[in-house]
This record gives C-alpha cells, structure tokens and sequence, in this order.
C-alpha cells in the first residue's frame, strides 16, 4: 500500500523535525520524534490506499517543524500571537559579587567567576590567577612573603650526597636587589587584583554583544534556548 | 489582527483543558487525542503542536502516560488524567461557566437587568 516515494518524504520532515529539535535535550528529543513517527504511521494505516499526496496531507496537518519546536520550548506556536522572545539575562548580579569578591574574598568570588556563564574559560583562568588570592591573598602571603624575604633569603639547595646545586645567599651588595624585587612583588599583589578585576569587568560588557554568544562558555545559543526551557 | 490575536490566545488556552476533558472518562493515544480535536473546527491548526502540550501536560502532573500493546501495529503510549488532572479540570469548568455565562448575558443584553 505504500506510495511510491511516501517512506522518503516521511523520513525527509522527520529528518528536518529533528535539526529543528536540537535546542530540545537529547531525552525529550527522541521522545518527541518517537511520537510524531508514532502519529504518522498511525496516520498512514488509517488510509485504505495511500498515495504521496495523501502522506504530504498528513505532514502538513501535523504542521511546520518549527511550530512544534516551538510549541515545546514554550514560545507562541500558533500563527500571530506576539512571542516573548526569551530574555538573555541582563541582570549582572553574579558576575559583579564575582568580581568584588575576588578582591575582598577570594575563595568565594572565584567559585562565583566559574559558576557565571558571561566569562570564557580563558577569562576565567586569568581571573583566577591574575588577582593571586586577591587582597585576602595579600594579608596572608604579604607577611610570609616579607618574613620570606627578610630570614629565608639565603637559600641553599644540595643534594643527597651534600654536593651544593644551586644558592641564593646573597652576597653583600645583593640584599639591595632583593628589596627591589620584593618591592615588585609587593606592587604586582597590590596593582594585580584590581587589574583582574577590571579586566574581568572589560570582558562582561564585550560578551554582552550577543554575536559573541556562540563563544561563550555558557553554550552555543542552542543549548542556551533550552536552558530557557525550564 | 487584534481579534485574531485574541481568538488564538482563548483556544491556546482552553485547548489544554480540553486535552483533560477528553481524557476524563478514558485513557486515549496521542493520535486519537489528536484525531478527535481535530473534526472540531478550528481548535488544533497545527496537529503535531499536541505532542509538545501533551508533554507540558505530563511535566505539571495533570496528566500520566503509558505504553500499552495495540491489537494493530506497535504499542502507543496512553495518556490518562491523574488527580490533579481531575481537580485541574473541575476547576476549569466552574471557571469556564461562570465566565461565560456573564460575557453571553452582558453581549445578549448590553448589560441591561
């Protein structure tokens, strides 16, 4: 009974079904292909003689791919009602107690950096370590640092046998080099957390330019549609 | 264009109730679901739209489903109401009535007593 290119055109609108689903997850995805292959098989047993005409009748009933996707991700998927258009996020709560805390409280504000979908892996990493401990960083290694410096400085390294590798004891006039470096290391803890921050900040405002979307960490703009679904 | 918007939104809206309504005495398939709204005129313009509400359905509790053997072909999956279904459908009704009733007495009557 059946038409002679009527499994090829059932199998084209399930194909396209399917593309038109992908911003659906995986599970519900093939449910819903299940389903609607379920209809039309239904559709196609209920005809005594079948023709292509009669199958592209039953596809057309069933409607566009993609008013069904949007029937399931909950946008208006009848002809002529306004469709909200699902709202990126545009509140920056997160991304700003992220970067706050990453100069005040830094084990907290780097959970919320990598919690936040604004940033890329790569922002996120140099938010990481560039603000190195943020300013708690500092009140804990600034001391350790200075006391480092101050009694540890002469520093020998040998090994098993005794055999001296490497020193750093410095000579005299050395100890005035290694105040300079420490009074570096001193400006990069103090200057480095705020240029993380604001680097960090720079990077929100630009992945507010929805094109870059796509590369964000949160997602292709799929994925993100279906996060939207819940 | 206004109406038309109006008219859609009021059948998006009942239609649910009615997927529960045609569920209330009986489990039915997804395609006899569909089958039956669509010889009324008018309430389901895009067939394939059903499976999506059926899964909403499902989803909010109102409705369950089931995979059960078909004389003919393969198995379907059956939708029957729950008991939040039931009360969810009650509910509309009283709604529905009361809603009616006062939009047919005041475009029957203009409002006059």
């Amino acid at each position: 009974m059946t038409a002679p290119r009527a499994d090829e055109i059932v199998a084209g609108y399930l194909a396209r079904l399917a593309a038109a689903l992908a911003p659906v997850p995986a599970a519900r995805r093939l449910e819903l292909l299940d389903e609607l292959r379920e209809h039309i098989a239904e559709a196609r047993q209920a005809l005594s003689v079948e023709t292509d005409a009669d199958v592209l009748n039953i596809l057309d009933r069933l409607g566009d791919p993609a008013d069904v996707v949007a029937a399931e991700i909950g946008r208006a998927e009848i002809g002529g009602a306004e469709a909200p258009v699902p709202a990126r996020r545009t509140s920056r709560g997160l991304e700003i107690a992220a970067i706050v805390l990453l100069l005040l409280f830094w084990p907290v504000g780097v959970v919320l950096l990598w919690m936040s979908d604004t940033w890329t892996t790569r922002d996120k990493w140099i938010g990481t370590l560039v603000p190195p401990g943020g300013y708690l960083g500092i009140l804990v290694l600034g001391p350790l640092l200075a006391a480092g410096t101050l009694t540890t400085a002469c520093e020998t390294v040998t090994d098993d046998v005794g055999h001296v590798i490497s020193s750093t004891c410095p000579s005299a006039g050395a100890q005035t080099g290694i105040d300079v470096v420490f009074g570096l290391v001193l400006i990069m803890y103090l200057i480095g957390p705020i240029l993380g921050a604001a680097y960090l900040a720079i990077r929100v405002r630009r992945n507010r330019i929805p094109d870059s979307s796509a590369t964000r960490d949160g997602g292709t703009p799929a994925t993100v549609a279906a996060g939207q679904t819940r | 264009m206004a109406l038309d918007t109006l008219v859609t939104q009021m059948r998006k809206g009942a239609l649910e109730y009615c997927v529960l309504a045609l569920l209330k005495d009986q489990a039915r398939y997804g395609f006899e679901i569909v089958q039956r709204l669509s010889q009324i005129d008018g309430m389901l313009t895009s067939e394939g739209t059903m499976y999506p509400l059926l899964g909403r359905l499902r989803r909010d509790g109102l409705v369950q489903s089931a995979w059960q053997e078909s004389s003919a072909g393969p198995p379907r999956r059956y939708y029957k109401l729950t008991t939040g279904g039931q009360r969810a459908l009650r509910g509309f009704k009283d709604e529905w009535t009361t809603f009616r009733a006062a939009v047919d007495m005041i475009l029957e009557t203009g409002g006059a007593k």
